[in-house]
């Protein structure tokens, strides 16, 4: 016992991992709690991420904007980040944050099919709720599933199916159906957005999609996931998520710029032309990898006369910030430029070549080919869009 | 005291009439509470050469392994118990095709045979003995040949099961101690470990946990009380991983920097034709699946035996439980692989075996047994899986040398996983010299 209790102490007096480094997963509960207490989360502001009622809600607030923009008091959103995804404007939210957990997994999402008294073919049961059977804390829980449609006995009662031990039967017809990403637990959560206004991608004001709340039973448990919809991401021949990097610009003493996000379409070093699934939803950017790039210094961001993000102490150094020519600030897709860093920012003069003459930093490419500090972090995102290419993106 | 040291080398042979009398102490694996080989150094040859060979057949339901068809949960291996279909002393199973799915590395080895019956080299096992004339020291070497099908063609792993020296500092007490690699000191179905050992041919559900080859140091002492024919033993470790086996936990490296304790206390009474023999064994230490020496692996384990004329009872429980890992990766036996989730299982098995009066020549011995197994484990997030296993078997022995056994496992998934065909049937035949 004497050997047991040095033992004992010598592992107590090891040094372990620190916090910061332990792998995690936080789920949309504990974005938000951490965003209550002020708390970072994988080295980030969680107040960045998510929003508890009565705070200001950032992208709609200094420095993005001139005044506050204020979460309603009693309900808590998801922060709507803007970004750029193949060069289009695009908005994500972080529904989730990896630390050290690099690998996400296809998961069954079973849904409760049968035949009905009338005759085949096996419809939907309304009113049966989906099963599943992976859950935090499980390292191996992901919001990536795929619909997986068992047919039970005629007659019998989805009750007696609350479990997947019981659908996983091989005797049970089943057929895979589309993608779903969906976080659990999905907590009181939504989109952040000031009262009486619907949420929207930030510097550009794009209508943005809004999650739905799905039930579902657990081993008998029932309990709710956040739902996306069913685009976003791809999977390998073996279910493994493909991640794409999401490079953030900072400073080069890392403190971020504040400007959109660039959405890869591949993994990093291997983007891939964006596909898109069939509800028309792009296939890239729902799990991505966080990427800080700093920009060389005479690159230049649009950002037109009077906008507040100018007085940025953050940005003053880092990047140039010329004034857009009056007849490009004057276009109506202006605000779809509002942000966007390139490499020749000469050419927010060029009235008659603007923007084919501007060298954008808006997709995988373009930043891969010319950013040499790039900064992989040990944090991966579920980061499923809401908005792309000046919409809502489709359920 | 002369029949508690005899050397493991002679395991082999009492071995043959161990099944269901008190079996004979045999050395490092032949008794929790032997040091290990401790040979009375005057009588002993300074160098010895034993070994045994095991032949199988065996058979395995549907595909040989726990997976179900058409079961897309990932991993593939935290929702069935990949060690069920079991078809060797060595616990390796009749497959372990996930049908191409993930898997996290809770999987034991596997001869690869699927669901056909086949025969089957086991093992081809040599000891090597060294223990010089007059002097308190012995080494030991226990190589091992695994030829098996690896799916891509065929290969024979070599395995240096055990490679240890040991120190008997004093003649007049049974007090030991020993480094190298050697046999677990938690629990008992490590005395079985090699299939000239063992009385049936598969290890136990919880076996997993407790029987493997750790490197490291080790201490024995045992203390005699004959007034009350009892002996009191104490068996601990520090080792690189532990008791499990060596799929689970690899014992070439601790990846954390620190050792495992483990320990054994035991108590044994022998009375005329009857023996009774009880311990209690502890495991505390980092897991060695993973490289933070702050997260830890705890066992707790209790075991009983009784031996009463013809008949024989040996009982284990073991409660296990691992702290999820901070970090990637996860390092096994068997590969590399993604992250260490956190766990939890408990189980038991109850041995009941029958001597049969036989005592030729020929016929040296026969024993009639069964098992009856059941454990609950699970990872974070994913099913408790309920599993248990009825084994029944039995067994001959020829001419003192030949062992011949058949045993049938009927493997029940009672809660969380999913029903699968994945009984066993299997014979061996071990050859010992």
């Amino acid at each position: 016992m004497r050997r047991l209790a040095a033992l004992a102490f010598l592992v107590a007096s090891c040094e372990s991992v620190p916090d910061s480094e332990r792998a995690r997963i936080w789920s949309p509960v504990d974005l938000v709690e951490a965003a209550r207490t002020g708390q970072t989360v994988a080295g980030l502001d969680a107040g960045s991420l998510a929003v508890p009622g009565g705070a200001p809600i950032p992208w709609l607030s200094p420095p993005h904007t001139s005044s506050a923009a204020v979460q309603p008091p009693g309900s808590d959103g998801l922060v709507v980040v803007p970004a750029w995804l193949a060069g289009d404007a695009a908005a994500y939210v972080v529904a989730e944050v990896w630390q050290n957990v690099p690998e996400a997994w296809l998961q069954p999402w079973y849904v409760i099919f049968q035949v009905p008294p009338g005759g085949p073919p096996a419809v939907r049961l309304q009113g049966a709720d989906a099963v599943i059977d992976v859950v935090p804390p499980s390292f191996f829980y992901s919001p990536f599933w795929q619909f997986i449609n068992v047919v039970i006995p005629p007659g019998a009662s989805p009750d007696g199916y609350r479990d997947a031990r019981t659908l996983v039967d091989p005797a049970l017809p089943r057929t895979e159906g589309n993608p779903l990403l969906a976080a659990v637990p999905a907590g009181d959560a939504g989109l952040a957005a000031p009262a009486g206004t619907a949420p929207v991608r930030p510097l550009s004001g794009d209508a943005v999609t809004t999650p739905r709340m799905f039930r579902f039973w657990v081993r008998g448990v029932h309990d709710s996931s956040l739902a996306f919809g069913s685009g976003g991401f791809s999977w390998n021949e073996d279910g493994r998520i493909v991640d794409v990097p999401l490079y953030r610009f900072i400073r080069s003493d890392g403190r971020a710029l504040l400007l959109p996000d660039v959405l890869g379409t591949g993994p990093e070093g291997r983007p891939e032309p964006l596909t898109f699934g069939a509800t028309g939803a792009p296939r890239s950017g729902a799990f991505s990898h966080l990427v800080l790039v700093v920009p060389p210094t005479s690159a230049g961001v649009f950002l037109p006369a009077g906008a507040p993000l100018r007085d940025a102490a953050v940005l003053s150094g880092a990047l140039q910030m010329p004034e857009p020519a009056p007849e490009i600030a004057a276009r109506p897709d202006a605000p779809q430029y509002v942000g966007r860093v390139a490499l020749n920012p000469t050419c927010f003069s060029d009235v008659a070549g603007f923007p084919g003459s501007c060298r954008w930093l808006d997709r995988q490419e373009a930043v891969e080919a010319a950013l040499l500090d790039r900064r992989p972090q040990p944090v991966w995102f579920t980061s499923p869009l809401v908005g792309y290419a000046g919409g809502p993106v489709p359920r | 005291m002369t029949r508690v040291l005899v050397p493991c080398l002679l395991a082999a042979l009492p071995a043959l009439a161990q099944p269901a009398g008190p079996e004979p102490e045999v050395g490092d694996h032949g008794s929790s509470e032997s040091a290990g080989y401790t040979p009375p150094q005057a009588t002993q040859a300074p160098f010895r050469v034993s070994g045994y060979v095991d032949v199988g057949w065996a058979k395995a339901q549907g595909n040989g392994s726990s997976f179900v068809p058409g079961d897309t949960r990932l991993p593939a291996d935290y929702y069935v118990d990949p060690f069920a279909p079991a078809v060797n002393s060595r616990g390796d199973v009749a497959s372990l095709d996930a049908g191409g799915r993930f898997v996290n590395g809770f999987l034991p080895y596997t001869v690869g045979a699927g669901g056909k019956g086949t025969f089957l080299l086991n093992v081809a096992s040599i000891d090597l003995q060294v223990s010089p004339s007059g002097l308190p020291v012995l080494v030991f070497i226990r190589g091992q040949a695994l030829p098996r099908w690896n799916g891509n063609g065929s290969e024979t792993r070599f395995l240096l099961q055990q490679a240890f020296g040991r120190v008997s500092p004093f003649s007049s007490q049974e007090l030991s101690i020993s480094a190298g690699r050697f046999d677990s000191v938690f629990g008992i179905e490590y005395l079985e470990n090699e299939s000239n050992l063992r009385l049936g041919i598969t290890p136990s559900l919880i076996a997993r946990y407790t029987t493997g080859h750790p490197l490291g140091i080790k201490l024995f002492y045992r203390f005699q009380l004959p007034s009350i024919a009892s002996a009191i033993s104490i068996n601990a470790a520090a080792t690189n991983h532990g008791s499990q086996v060596e799929s689970l936990q690899a014992e070439t490296l601790s990846f954390t920097g620190v050792p495992v304790g483990s320990t054994r206390l035991g108590y044994e009474l022998s009375l005329l034709g009857t023996e009774l023999k009880l311990g209690v064994s502890g495991l505390y230490g980092p897991r060695n699946d993973q490289p933070d020496p702050g997260v830890t692996q705890r066992q707790l384990g209790f075991d009983a035996r009784v031996f009463v004329g013809p008949f024989s009872v040996w009982a284990e429980y073991v409660d296990v439980d691992e702290e999820p890992a901070t970090a990637p990766p996860k390092p096994t036996g068997t590969g590399v692989y993604t992250i260490a989730s956190g766990f939890r299982a408990h189980g038991f098995y109850v041995q009941l075996a029958y001597a049969l009066p036989v005592h030729g020549r020929v016929l040296s011995g026969a024993s009639l047994y069964g098992r009856y197994d059941r454990r609950k484990g699970g990872f974070d997030g994913t099913p408790e899986l309920l599993t248990s296993r009825w084994t029944v078997g039995g067994r001959l022995e020829l001419w003192s040398v030949l062992q011949l056994k058949a045993e049938v496992l009927f493997n029940r998934e009672n809660a969380g996983a999913p029903t699968v065909d994945n009984d066993v049937f299997t014979t061996s035949a071990v050859f010992s010299f």
